[in-house]
């Protein structure tokens, strides 16, 4: 898989559109699925997803071929996802100033499409909010963790920071999941 | 509650797949990516050149054998000692001039008389320039001959 990886992406520096496009598809998937956690709304993950594509194939001649690919694109998701948020939060420190309602008026927390509403048990949304609305210091390793199975090492690729930090990171980001979802797990959320 | 059900409810979570058309708007993304029409490495690199140019140009030593500045040299050397040249001779006529003149200082004039004296005739008198005399009491006084008004008034002696 390694080996394949590498040689699409020696083709894909060649700019062969066909190495690049079967690169894109073998991760697609992961990092929808990843940043629909992440953001809590299934087409702003759409639209994250294909500019992480993009950015890696502006990068792909400063890639070097140490670690996993996937940790390399689970990197430009985050950072661009972090960067999002940012933007967002000084828009809503601007919104009072500006008094014009349109801005910052993204849903970026948003419930998940109808479609997963569907599908997913009342619990599922429940967690799906609760996470979507921890830090994203600690919702990115939990995400990368309980959902996409990385290795510790890997998160720690990914998100460029010590094991022991993402160790950490992720106990504290559970004690919080739990906090926030105690309401709804000992009945509250009912009444 | 354990991280068990935490951990379980996030592994059960549905799992979101990319759209059908994910790829080919990547692929358009990038096929519309707007490019510049030089590149910026390309840009930078011509202002660096265009830089260097003139910073040397400004700072090249002349080359003393060339054409133009060596003129320039030559006539300005000639135009120096031509007027040194017109400086000594002028130097030459004045001290001439001040050789062969008459020692005669004009004092003033009335209507009638124009008052001048001939230097050369006036006889040098080292007795002229007063000397600091001691005063005496009792010692006549050398402005003894002056008008009252300008004589030297005596000063209060305190003891």
């Amino acid at each position: 898989m390694a080996d394949n990886d590498a040689q699409l992406l020696m083709r894909s520096r060649k700019r062969d559109a066909q190495a690049f496009a079967e690169l894109i598809d073998r991760y697609k998937d992961r990092m929808v699925n990843y940043l629909t956690r992440l953001t809590g709304c299934r087409d702003r993950a759409e639209d994250i997803a294909q500019e992480t594509f993009v950015r890696f194939y502006k990068q792909l001649h400063h890639y070097r071929d140490e670690g996993t690919l996937s940790a390399y694109l689970f990197r430009i998701a985050t950072n661009l996802v972090r960067s999002e948020e940012r933007r967002k939060r000084r828009w809503q420190l601007l919104q009072p100033l500006l008094a014009t309602s349109h801005f910052g008026r993204n849903g970026h927390h948003s419930a998940p499409s109808p479609q997963a509403d569907a599908l997913a048990s009342e619990e599922q949304i429940q967690v799906t909010r609760a996470l979507a609305s921890l830090d994203l210091l600690y919702r990115a390793p939990l995400v990368l963790r309980e959902i996409e199975g990385l290795t510790y090492q890997q998160i720690s690729e990914a998100l460029r920071c010590s094991e022991g930090t993402v160790k950490s990171r992720l106990h504290r980001g559970r004690l919080l999941l739990k906090q926030s979802l105690n309401a709804y797990w000992n009945g509250d959320a009912a009444r | 509650m354990s991280d068990e059900r935490i951990e379980r409810t996030l592994r059960e979570l549905p799992q979101e797949t990319a759209g059908s058309d994910f790829t080919a708007q990547v692929l358009e993304r990038l096929d519309h990516r707007p490019r510049r029409a030089v590149p910026l490495r390309w840009a930078m690199a011509t202002a660096a050149a265009c830089l260097v140019f003139v910073a040397v140009s400004f700072t090249w030593p002349r080359d003393p054998g060339a054409g133009p500045p060596e003129l320039d040299a030559q006539a300005r050397l000639e135009m120096l000692l031509a007027e040194k040249t017109a400086l000594e001779e002028e130097l030459r006529s004045l001290r001439r001039m001040a050789d062969g003149a008459q020692p005669l200082v004009y004092l003033g004039s009335n209507n009638d008389v124009d008052l001048v004296l001939d230097l050369s005739r006036l006889h040098r008198r080292t007795d002229l320039h007063p000397r600091p005399e001691k005063l005496e009491a009792g010692t006549p006084h050398r402005t003894a001959g002056l008008p009252h008004r300008l004589r030297p008034q005596p000063r209060p002696v305190v003891y």
